[in-house]
């Protein structure tokens, strides 16, 4: 896989009403590195320029390259894997995955099976590699069928 | 200050081209989203999936820079810009909005950016120097406007 050839930095300002403003520059990529290690030295310039000062700062690292495991699928974007995970606060989080295989599924087709290599593997690349907002592991609790809510059909009362 | 996680998101779409993103937070260190942490997570995302990820990203966060402060010349609301041109070597032309210009690094009486102005100069020189088009051109300052949002019009 291959990042893009340019790194963004959004510059979030204030100006000294609090009104807020932005701006955003692209350098060239460093995909190791955060692209707002790259601006220390544009501060005190912007600040010569600028009534406003930066009050945040984003910086986008892209990589554009496709992962795929596209097929046919009973199943569309809007049909979800919910997958709930708890942080070190105990504070719970829930991630989505759109267009789950059917295969991940236990015999309900509603929760899935808990011994599923796919699923599994899952479970350990999470465990492994998102934290919660202290920086801290998280411990995936569950994983179920979900349905975006304009999947959801309703009888015309009208018609019955 | 730097926060203590960066923010992975990871675009699916499904076979009739519908899109969805998956967003987690991930190690403050693992910012190259072809590799480490946010590889791993796409890639087992995607095989629980039957849809493609044409695009992962990472943004990482910091809070205030330096030790920038307000002032309070005459264009400093941030809804007052200077629009500053830059010509990439494939004479693309690029557009950065800085807020709040400074009155200074205008020419008296004008609209039009000072291109002697000291603080100016050190400013364009240094994204010049430093910042990339879009296609990673290199880039060269043009010129500077002022322009003002339609609120500030006053008929």
């Amino acid at each position: 896989m291959a990042v893009g050839v340019i790194q963004k930095a959004i510059f979030k300002v204030a100006d000294n009403d609090g009104t807020i403003g932005s701006f955003s520059l692209d350098i060239a990529t460093d995909a190791g590195s955060d692209p707002l290690d790259s601006f220390s030295a544009m501060y005190a310039l912007f600040n010569a320029v600028s009534d406003a000062k930066i009050v945040g700062q984003i910086g986008q690292t892209a990589d554009n390259e496709e992962v795929s495991a596209l097929d046919t699928n009973v199943y569309d974007i809007r049909d979800k894997l919910e997958v709930g995970y708890v942080g070190s606060q105990n504070d719970h989080h829930k991630l989505e995955i759109g267009d789950l295989d059917p295969a991940i599924l236990g015999a309900d087709k509603e929760h899935v099976d808990p011994t599923n290599t796919e699923w599994m593997a899952l479970v350990t690349a999470i465990e492994g590699n998102v934290v919660d907002k202290t920086g801290a592991a998280v411990r995936v609790t569950y994983g179920k069928r979900t349905r975006s809510r304009n999947l959801t059909r309703k009888v015309n009362p009208e018609t019955t | 200050m730097a926060a203590f996680w960066t923010r992975a998101s990871i675009l699916l779409r499904d076979n009739g081209a519908n899109i969805c993103k998956c967003i987690v937070l991930v190690a403050a260190a693992a910012i190259d989203p072809s590799g480490g942490a946010v590889a791993a997570i796409r890639a087992a995302i995607v095989a629980v999936t039957k849809s493609a990820s044409p695009r992962a990203e990472t943004g990482a966060q910091a809070g205030p820079a330096g030790a920038t402060t307000t002032g309070n010349g005459a264009y400093c609301n941030s809804e007052d810009k200077a629009v500053l041109t830059f010509r990439g070597d494939d004479n693309s032309t690029y557009n950065y909005e800085l807020p709040a210009p400074k009155e200074t690094i205008f020419i008296a009486h004008s609209d039009v950016v000072d291109p002697a102005d000291a603080a100016l100069l050190a400013f364009t020189n240094w994204i010049s120097a430093n910042c990339k088009g879009s296609f990673g051109q290199a880039l060269t300052f043009v010129r500077g406007v002022r322009v003002r949002k339609k609120d500030f019009v006053n008929a």
